[in-house]
């Protein structure tokens, strides 16, 4: 089922939670919200839900019973209820001509659970079972009415990390299996870059950016989204002569449209900053501060001489190795790739 | 505060423990016994006959009888109160919860007397109720009316807290899942507060069984017809007949001992509810 929202706005008192907010989902496509606290990607999910309803806009979705399966963060079990019940309820709650018999109830509930792997728990009570198991009752409870859109409010956020891992794993594979548009709430970036065909970034109840893994990774629209998604180097300057001043560097802006002497700030990723002993035009002079070698890439912790700002590189072992780094040595950090966002300083977002 | 507790010298511990038994025993313990002793003091035969009296009998069926009207009353008004109170926002509310409690601040005999201005002969509607051949004063009505209106905080307030520890997701979730309002309500906000409500109605049971002050004034004292056990044991007292009264008292006192234990046991499994709500599992 596809599900569209146009202008969609919702406010609590005087907290504005959406902010005119357009989003087509299609059949079929596994989506992540993707925000920080209080940037309105819950309510965004509560009301393609039907659980809250908007102030402004237009939602277009076909949400008949059972239709639209929901999954809670602390997973809403009915505690007095056994797996099996909780699981049955959708089916049982059906008026008599829609629901199934009996033994077909039976039957469906102990696949679903199969598929779920707690074939074994139907007996068992919410309470006798541990986070990870209960997040999958829950979603074999959302799924066991066959709905057409899997809706999941930060699913995996009360389990741990090796926990929420696998589960994440199983949720890709399960929509590849049955198709079922999916969406999905987290602000663990790490885990919208793995689950979803499309990431929805949305900030202070706007959305910022809207794209594949790879373009909101690769080519962050804002400061917001390059500091959310991943590790960022940010240097703070001012527009002078068409390039940007930062750190005893001059950087060429590839777009016009900043005013000369404009705040500005240069973000980059830290495999997009090359570090090497001699001086060459746009790179940054650092002091080496601390150097990790362990894992798969090496990362080199930079002091910029001129103004202080802390900059981080990786690099390879080997290239590394060729550099023969010493703490508190100046070497030349040249960015390979940047982006360039007008501001002052300050941080874009507070967690 | 465990440790605390242990860092005062034992002597004086000694000595408060001691005074709490001491003060237990003297105005619980001895008193409950005596009730037993006393009725019991010119033995079974008496004992069984008093219990066999026509007017005994008539007075705890007539109590039973005012107890379940009572509790059926309080059980649906109090699961109404509780829900709105447990799981909604509105104006009013905190009104609403002083006015639950409204009839453990007014004394029973003043209770009474209200249902006396309203429903009796010289009251607003006595007249119209006595053309029409209504008897609510000096009869049943009247005393289920009074004992409704006393116990009537209990199961609302004993609720309350219960629902509101479950909070909404169960609710959203059968919502979610395709339930109804009423199929929400019967098989998942009732079923999870069942220990809540257990307790509300143990409570509201014990303190209708002993009314006695708002139903003395209603009830008119008729013997064998508008007298409830509590009325009753009064009037044999009053009459000199201790051995028939402490019967009867010692009724009240079993019922009572029953209630503490069965309040108890609900007791401990409503908190383990409330408990288990509240923790995000």
């Amino acid at each position: 089922m596809t599900l569209e929202l146009t202008a969609v706005s919702k406010r609590f008192g005087a907290f504005t939670a959406l902010d005119q907010v357009s989003l087509r989902i299609p059949d079929g496509q596994l989506v992540a919200l993707l925000g920080p606290s209080g940037s309105g990607k819950t309510t965004l999910l509560r009301i393609l839900a039907g659980l809250e309803t908007a102030d402004q806009g237009l939602l277009a979705a076909d949400r008949g019973r059972g239709q639209v399966g929901f999954v809670f963060q602390h997973y809403a079990l009915f505690k007095h209820m056994s797996v099996f019940e909780n699981v049955a309820f959708g089916l049982k709650v059906r008026p008599r001509r829609e629901r199934p018999s009996r033994t077909g109830i039976r039957a469906r509930v102990q696949a679903i659970l199969d598929t779920v792997q707690l074939g074994w728990a139907g007996p068992r009570m919410p309470d006798q079972l541990s986070g990870g198991q209960r997040q999958r009752v829950a979603l074999a409870r959302a799924l066991v009415t066959e709905p057409r859109v899997l809706l999941l409010d930060e699913p995996f956020g009360a389990l741990d990390s090796q926990v929420r891992k696998d589960l994440r794993r199983w949720l890709r594979r399960l929509h590849d299996q049955t198709g079922v548009t999916t969406v999905f709430v987290t602000h663990d970036q790490e885990e919208a870059l793995e689950v979803a065909d499309r990431i929805v970034v949305l900030n202070r109840g706007r959305i910022e950016q809207d794209g594949t893994p790879q373009e909101v990774y690769e080519r962050p629209a804002s400061a917001f989204v390059y500091q959310f998604l991943g590790q960022v180097n940010r240097m703070q300057g001012r527009m002078r002569a068409g390039s940007l001043e930062v750190g005893g560097a001059s950087l060429a802006v590839a777009e016009g449209g900043l005013a000369e002497g404009a705040e500005a700030a240069a973000y980059l990723r830290p495999h997009h900053l090359q570090v090497g002993l001699a001086a060459v035009p746009g790179s940054v002079p650092a002091f080496v501060r601390r150097l990790h070698q362990a894992g798969p890439f090496a990362r080199v912790h930079l002091e910029a001489v001129h103004d202080g700002t802390e900059l981080e590189a990786h690099l390879s072992q080997e290239a590394l190795d060729a550099l023969e780094l010493r703490p508190g040595q100046v070497v030349y950090a040249l960015p390979s790739r940047l982006d360039i966002f007008p501001g002052a300083p300050g941080p874009d977002y507070v967690i | 505060m465990a440790e605390l507790a242990r860092t005062e010298p034992r002597a004086v511990r000694v000595a408060l423990t001691a005074l709490a038994l001491a003060f237990l025993g003297g105005f619980l313990v001895v008193p409950l016994a005596a009730v037993f002793a006393e009725a019991l003091a010119q033995g079974w035969r008496v004992y069984l006959a008093a219990l066999r009296e026509p007017e005994a009998w008539a007075a705890l069926r007539l109590t039973l009888e005012a107890t379940l009207g009572a509790v059926l009353l309080n059980t649906s008004f109090g699961l109404a109160a509780a829900w709105l109170l447990g799981k909604f926002q509105f104006p009013g509310r905190r009104l609403l919860a002083v006015l639950i409690d409204l009839p453990f601040a007014v004394s029973p005999v003043v209770a009474g007397l209200m249902f006396m201005l309203v429903f009796g002969a010289q009251g607003w509607l006595g007249p119209w109720l006595i053309d029409r051949d209504i008897r609510i004063a000096f009869a049943l009505p009247g005393i289920v009316l009074a004992t409704t209106f006393v116990t009537f905080p209990f199961v609302a307030r004993e609720l309350a807290p219960v629902f509101q520890a479950q909070g909404g997701e169960q609710e959203e979730a059968a919502r979610m899942l395709g339930a109804s309002g009423w199929q929400t309500f019967w098989r998942v906000s009732l079923p999870g507060a069942r220990w809540g409500l257990a307790y509300g109605v143990i409570l509201c049971t014990a303190r209708a069984m002993g009314e006695f002050g708002a139903v003395s004034v209603v009830s008119g004292h008729i013997r064998g017809l508008t007298n409830t056990l509590p009325l009753h044991v009064e009037t044999l007292y009053n009459e000199y007949q201790f051995a028939a009264a402490f019967a009867c008292a010692s009724l009240l006192s079993l019922s009572a001992l029953a209630t503490v234990g069965l309040k108890a046991w609900a007791g401990r499994r409503r908190a383990a509810a409330m408990q288990t709500s509240r923790s995000a599992p």
